[in-house]
C-alpha cells in the first residue's frame, strides 16, 4: 500500500462518467430540491442572534433507548439564552412544545421556507407551543423583552 | 474565468443571490449524492439538502476556511442523514444488512433506465458495501469533486481516495459483470468488508 497518487485509471475515469450519465437519468436532482436550495438564501436573517442546536436526542441518545414513543427533544443556545422543544410527530405534521429560558419572551414565532411565519403566545414562563407544522425544517424566532431578537438554527423535525 | 469556491462565498457573504445560486448549482449534486449514498427516500433527502443549505446561510459569514466548504456542506448533510436514520429506528450499524433486502431505495430505480446494462451498473452499484457506494456516489457528482474535496467529504485521509477509488470501481466491475476495463487486472483484490468501519 503506496499513499502515493496514481494518474487517474482511464477505465476508472470512463466508468464514473458513464455512472455520472446513468445517475442524470434515474436520480436527477428534483427541481423541486433545486429551487428550494437557491431560496434558501432568501431566508438568510442578518439582524438576529444565532441559537445554535447543542443538543438532539434524536443523535446523542444512545441507539440502544427505546425509540418512537418518546418525543425528540431539541435544545437551541445562545450565550445564557435557551430554547427546549419537544416535538410531536403524527404522521406528517409536527407539534412543538417549547420553553425559553434564561430570558423573558415578548414573542415567539415559528417560520418554514416557503411559508408565512406562524406567531404563537408566550406564557410568563417562557413556554410557548406551535401545532400542525409540516415536516421538514423549521426554526423559531424569539423577540426578547430587550428587543434583542434571537432565532434558532434550521432543523428538520 | 470561473469564479473559486471562496469567491463566491465572499459574495454571496455581501448579498448576492446570483453567487449563492453559483453555489448551489456546484454543490448540490455533491448533496444529493450523500444524501442517497444513506438510501434515503426523495422527501427525505430533499430535507437533508434543504436544511444543509439552510445551515450554509446562517453560517455564510463564519465559514472559517471556503476550501473546506465542500466537507463542510458534506459533514452537514451526513449529519442530517444519520439523524433522520436514528430517529426512523433504522439501525445504522446494520446498514450492510440491508442491501439483500429487496428495496425500494429511491434513486436506485434501474426501472426508468432503458439501457439494460446501464440498468445492471445502477443496481450493482446499490450492492456495495456502504463505503465503496458512498465514495462512488460522492466521485460521481456533477461536477465531480476533486480528491482533496473527496477526501474530507468522506473523512479519509486524501492518499486514499485514489486506491479507495480504484478498489471500489474494481468491486463495482466484479458485481456487474463489467470486465476488460483497463487497470483491473492490477488492482488488488482485498476482502469485501474490509472498509465497513466506515459508520
Amino acid at each position: 500500500m503506496s499513499g502515493q497518487q496514481q494518474p487517474p485509471d482511464p477505465g476508472d475515469e470512463a466508468l464514473l462518467a458513464r455512472l455520472r450519465r446513468i445517475a442524470a437519468e434515474a436520480d436527477p436532482v428534483p427541481e423541486m430540491v433545486i429551487q428550494a436550495a437557491r431560496s434558501a438564501f432568501g431566508l438568510r436573517e442578518l439582524d438576529a442572534e444565532l441559537a445554535e442546536l447543542v443538543r438532539d436526542s434524536a443523535v446523542d441518545v444512545p441507539a440502544t433507548t427505546v425509540r418512537g414513543a418518546a418525543p425528540r427533544l431539541l435544545s437551541f443556545e445562545f450565550g445564557d439564552v435557551a430554547v427546549e422543544c419537544e416535538i410531536t410527530e403524527r404522521a406528517l405534521r409536527r407539534d412543538i412544545l417549547g420553553q425559553l429560558v434564561g430570558a423573558n419572551a415578548a414573542g415567539v414565532a415559528a417560520e418554514v421556507p416557503g411559508a408565512a411565519a406562524v406567531t404563537v403566545p408566550v406564557d410568563e414562563r417562557g413556554r410557548f407551543s406551535v401545532r400542525d407544522l409540516p415536516a421538514g425544517p423549521v426554526r423559531l424566532r424569539c423577540r426578547l423583552a430587550d428587543g434583542t431578537t434571537v432565532v434558532t438554527s434550521w432543523a428538520a423535525v | 474565468m470561473e469564479a473559486t469556491t471562496r469567491q463566491l462565498l465572499a459574495t454571496a457573504s455581501a448579498g448576492d443571490q446570483r453567487a449563492w445560486d453559483a453555489l448551489v448549482e456546484r454543490y448540490n449534486s455533491l448533496l444529493w449524492s450523500v444524501a442517497r449514498s444513506h438510501r434515503l427516500s426523495t422527501p427525505d433527502a430533499a430535507d437533508v439538502v434543504q436544511t444543509t443549505w439552510l445551515r450554509l446561510v446562517e453560517h455564510l459569514d463564519s465559514i472559517a476556511d471556503p476550501d473546506r466548504l465542500p466537507g463542510w456542506l458534506a459533514t452537514t448533510a451526513r449529519r442530517e442523514c444519520l439523524r433522520l436514520l436514528r430517529h426512523a429506528g433504522r439501525e445504522v450499524q446494520s446498514y450492510t444488512a440491508l442491501i439483500d433486502v429487496p428495496d425500494d431505495a429511491p434513486g436506485l430505480d434501474a426501472g426508468l433506465l432503458r439501457d439494460e446494462r446501464d440498468a445492471a451498473l445502477w443496481h450493482a452499484l446499490a450492492t456495495l458495501d456502504e463505503f465503496c457506494q458512498q465514495l462512488i456516489r460522492v466521485l460521481m457528482a456533477d461536477p465531480p469533486p476533486s480528491y482533496a474535496e473527496a477526501s474530507a467529504i468522506l473523512g479519509i485521509p486524501i492518499g486514499s481516495v485514489g486506491p479507495s477509488r480504484g478498489r471500489c470501481l474494481s468491486k463495482l466491475r466484479r458485481v456487474a459483470g463489467i470486465s476488460g476495463a483497463a487497470g483491473d487486472s492490477v488492482i488488488s483484490r482485498g476482502p469485501d468488508r474490509a472498509a465497513d468501519s466506515a459508520s
